[in-house]
């Protein structure tokens, strides 16, 4: 036996259920373009039946709402997370072999090689008029040229590694301000969840941090339910340490002016034994203290260590260019040093170094690319280049053993602290540079096709994403469309169930009146 | 079905867009800079050999103004030897007529006189320069050649002109030899013996040579010392075998020990040389020898002398058998090798000395003499005529290297231009077949993007 006024109630929630459905739409519209957005559906269901007494089945009563969930693939943010970070590694990676490919400036007609061809060039000019003071001053100005080409890209690769340093304590302090906020968002959601709904906006929001963060850092995300089942508490680890734990987070330290850690293919190795490394940077640590494994960490800032601190192996920092042309400006130095000292200039002085440390040669430490200047003395009195073997004027012995320089062989060897010593190229200097622009070429090439490569994978991953959870506003038309009916024909039914009871109260027992 | 939504298509077509973009980008600047390398990841392979043909064509403009500069020389050489001949050649009519018996003093001294002014000419010759550069001078450019009474300049003489020898680098392992040195054309007025070593010819070996050290020995016999001068004509006495007859008896100096495990520069030996210079003073020789080391050769020039040089190929059994210490004295001199003999006077007389000789015979009459002398004349004109036909040769080489070089620059810059240079038809077709596909992009993404059910619902 149903109640009067029964069929008002079925309606009735079908009119609310129609209308929160609608709400449902109208936030998934206005939010149709917000980023990191999960499209929401009302959950609904029939109401729970009254049974008719007699065996006479069940009457339905109604919709009852659920909740409101989000409509997303948690396998698929998974895999966005983890794709993010390989993108941000290349990134960096493909952004900084860029720059060191601008230092080389080849093929253009004001490279290194140009530099070389116009050194080589004015010693072959000298070579046929050697007592020529006009020869002698610009065969000296073109050494001074080649060995301020050595400075100069020596200082760029220097600045490059202290940018990356300053990008890497950017990147770090960016890494700590998205853990405190992911962490207050944990709380928030907790507290918002303790009754079991579902903070649907929140964690959106939180999903957008993770995924900014998942670019940064290689991190693992994990769940903890709490015993009641209801609601859970969301760690992110790094390298298996908590990095948030709910609502506490540890944070990453910088350490200043700590000495630079060289690796190799994500390991510390042995450092070389030269003093090229006394660039301080910022490592990294644990606020607890426990140490951060940097050489093996991914993402933006996984590609700014390696770039900042690889000096060998498959994947080439800066710091490998940086000892290339180091060795390669002091060997090359060296082999001309040695060709010079044995000639004599026009007084029937013995030559004097051509290239010295800072220009001076009472300064006897190792020649570099950083401190390779041309002997001051020289500079002041081009009379002292030892054109010859004799002071005799038109001896141009020594000239020409310091052009065939260029075809005999340069050998660039390497100690480490622990003695071993290994040779890092052989050949003439000409063939040594090449190979050092094909490295970088090479390098470059294969970061750039990784970077394209991943994005396209991401983009993809990310196409799935939000085909699961996007906002269609067809879709979302037709449901307001469907939604607006059933709302329509739950009014309806109300009109019809009321006219029904006028029929009842009104209008009945009247006859007669 | 994958469920595809608004902002999907939105940003997939933006991307696509972004693909076209970059495309045409690429055609763009191939054609803007006329290159399709515009960084080594571009093809690290292309622009290794761009690098290298760059380089190549550097060098390449190099040598061939190495070789330009090496024609002057050669040239301006020519022009000067040509006017030797010329002037040898006068001399040899007028010696011919002065030779005639039947010649009148009058005329004889007339022919004297033109001899003299013609050896003037010829002094002048000798110092002729270059770009202000004395070319038969060798290195010491700055100096003339000669003096003006026909002797050499010492300064040039003492260290040996032969190996002054100016070289041009005309190829990436050849070297030219630009200038001829005076006494090469006009005789030498000493002679030199020249032991040329390396380090790479001693022997480091420690099985052979255990102490590392006196590879290179050698010393330095006078075989026979001074010329025995006739009293009354001070010349030479010619002995049976036709040979100068010498006085004193011969004397041994040396050893130098060369220790290879060193290596020596320019004035390192000058030590060395300043003993032997000093035992060659004892012997009472000093101003007719000297004796000369540097990094690659060891010589001896000799005015007077007649000298020889041996060298002392040590072995391991005499070097453990005597005394280690006296490594390299003269008491290891186990098998002695001449290798250099040296006669002080050579088979062509310096020219200028020559032309006074016959001056002098003609103004003292002697026509017998003056007949003598003919041979002499004609071997300078022989030489001289060598010397020519040597340089002809070299000028020759020298167009011919010239015309070589240039064909293999050209085709160098051809491959560079193979290799780095934009192909103008094929860029042109694919720009603007990109520019027609970002068009097209541009246009369906327009279409796809506007309309959704909200503007069918009423």
């Amino acid at each position: 036996m149903g109640s009067t006024f029964g069929g008002l109630t079925i309606a009735k929630s079908g009119l609310f259920a129609s209308q929160r459905s609608l709400d449902t739409i109208g936030h998934n519209i206005s939010n149709a373009n917000t980023r990191g957005y999960t499209r929401q559906r009302l959950e609904q269901s029939a109401s729970t039946p009254l049974n008719i007494p007699g065996g006479q089945g069940q009457l339905g009563i109604g919709v009852e709402m659920k909740q409101i969930t989000q409509i997303r693939d948690q396998m698929l943010d998974i895999q966005f997370r983890a794709q993010s970070t390989d993108l941000g590694m290349w990134e960096e990676r493909y952004n900084s072999l860029s720059n060191v490919e601008a230092v080389f400036n080849e093929p253009k007609d004001n490279g290194i090689r140009k530099v070389m061809d116009t050194f080589y060039t004015s010693f072959h000019d000298l070579s046929k008029d050697p007592a020529n003071p006009t020869a002698r001053a610009v065969a000296v100005q073109n050494a001074v040229s080649l060995s301020q080409t050595f400075n100069s890209m020596n200082e760029q690769f220097e600045k490059m590694v202290s940018d990356l340093d300053s990008e890497v304590t950017a990147t770090v302090r960016e890494i700590n301000t998205f853990a405190m906020q992911i962490s207050m968002m944990n709380k928030e959601i907790y507290s918002a969840e303790t009754s079991g709904a579902s903070a649907n906006d929140l964690r959106d929001k939180r999903n957008l941090l993770i995924y900014d963060l998942s670019k940064l850092i290689d991190i693992q995300v994990v769940n903890v339910t709490d015993p009641d089942g209801k609601s859970a508490k969301m760690n992110i680890l790094v390298q298996g340490t908590a990095l948030i734990s709910h609502d506490q987070t540890n944070q990453i330290n910088l350490i200043n002016g700590q000495e630079h850690p060289l690796t190799k293919d994500g390991k510390n190795v042995v450092p070389p034994t030269d003093e090229l490394y006394n660039i301080k940077v910022h490592n990294l640590a644990w606020s607890t203290g426990a140490p951060v494994d940097q050489s093996a960490l991914r993402g933006t800032l996984g590609g700014q260590l390696a770039q900042r601190d690889n000096f060998e192996g498959d994947i080439k920092g800066v710091p490998y260019y940086i000892r290339m042309i180091n060795k390669f400006a002091g060997e090359f130095a060296n082999a001309f040093n040695a060709v010079h000292e044995g000639g004599m200039d026009l007084n029937g002085v013995k030559g004097e170094k051509l290239f010295a440390v800072n220009g001076d040669t009472t300064l006897g430490s190792p020649i570099n690319a950083k401190n390779i200047k041309v002997n001051q003395n020289l500079i002041r009195e081009p009379g002292k280049l030892a054109a010859g073997i004799t002071s005799d004027v038109d001896d141009n012995k020594n000239v020409l053993r310091m052009i065939e320089l260029r075809e005999s062989s340069l050998s660039l060897t390497i100690s480490y602290t622990d003695g071993r010593i290994t040779e890092l190229s052989t050949g003439k200097p000409d063939d040594i540079m090449k190979s050092l622009i094909g490295v970088v070429g090479v390098d470059t090439q294969q970061a750039g096709r990784v970077y394209n490569n991943q994005i396209t994978i991401t983009e993809s991953v990310n196409s799935f994403r939000m085909s699961v959870s996007g906002v269609s506003l067809d879709e979302e038309m037709s449901n307001m469309v469907k939604y607006q009916h059933a709302y329509n024909a739950s009014a309806r039914m109300i009109t019809t169930v009321d006219e029904m009871i006028d029929v009842i109260i009104n209008r009945m027992g009247r006859v007669g009146l | 079905m994958m469920r595809i939504t608004n902002s999907m298509m939105i940003s997939q077509s933006l991307r696509n867009q972004n693909t076209n973009l970059t495309n045409m980008n690429k055609w763009n600047m191939d054609l803007n800079a006329m290159t399709n390398l515009h960084k080594p990841s571009d093809d690290p392979v292309k622009v290794g050999r761009t690098l290298r043909l760059q380089s190549d064509i550097s060098l390449a403009t190099q040598y061939s103004d190495n070789l330009d500069s090496a024609k002057s020389w050669l040239e301006s050489t020519e022009s000067a030897l040509s006017e030797v001949n010329q002037v040898m050649q006068r001399i040899r009519e007028i010696t011919v007529q002065g030779a005639n018996g039947v010649l009148q003093d009058d005329d004889k001294q007339k022919i004297a006189q033109e001899i003299s002014q013609l050896r003037e000419h010829l002094i002048n010759t000798s110092n002729q320069t270059y770009t202000g550069r004395h070319i038969f001078s060798g290195y010491k450019s700055n100096q003339p050649f000669a003096n003006s009474d026909g002797s050499y300049n010492e300064n040039l003489t003492e260290l040996g002109l032969e190996f002054s020898y100016m070289q041009y680098k005309v190829g990436t392992s050849q070297n030219i030899d630009v200038n001829y040195t005076g006494d090469r054309i006009f005789g030498k007025s000493f002679g030199t013996a020249v032991i040329n070593g390396s380090r790479t010819q001693f022997s480091t070996d420690a099985a052979t040579n255990p102490s590392g050290k006196s590879v290179f020995d050698f010393s330095i016999t006078i075989e026979e010392a001074k010329k025995q001068l006739d009293p009354v004509t001070n010349e030479p006495v010619i002995g049976a075998d036709g040979k100068p007859v010498y006085v004193l008896p011969a004397t041994a100096i040396g050893p130098v020990v060369i220790d290879p495990a060193t290596e020596y520069r320019n004035g390192d030996l000058q030590s060395v040389a300043d003993d032997m210079n000093a035992q060659i003073d004892v012997l009472g020789h000093k101003d007719d020898l000297k004796f000369v080391v540097d990094k690659d050769r060891i010589a001896l020039i000799t005015k007077d002398l007649h000298i020889k040089i041996t060298v002392n190929e040590e072995t391991q059994a005499t070097t453990t058998a005597a005394d280690p210490n006296q490594l390299g004295s003269i008491g290891f001199q186990t098998t002695p090798a001449t290798v250099g003999f040296v006669e002080a006077l050579q088979p062509i007389k310096p020219m200028f000395d020559m032309l006074t000789e016959l001056q002098d015979k003609l103004i003292k009459g002697d026509s017998e003499g003056v007949s003598n002398m003919l041979d002499d004349v004609d071997a300078h004109l022989q030489n001289i005529l060598q010397i020519r036909g040597e340089l002809g040769a070299k000028i020759n080489m020298v167009d011919i290297m010239q015309v070589r070089l240039d064909d293999t620059t050209l085709s160098i810059k051809d491959l560079l231009s193979k290799t780095r240079d934009t192909d103008m038809g094929e860029a042109v077709m694919q720009l603007s077949t990109a520019e027609a596909v970002y068009k097209a992009s541009l246009a369906v993404s327009a279409r796809i993007i506007q309309p959704t059910l909200i503007d069918f619902l009423r």
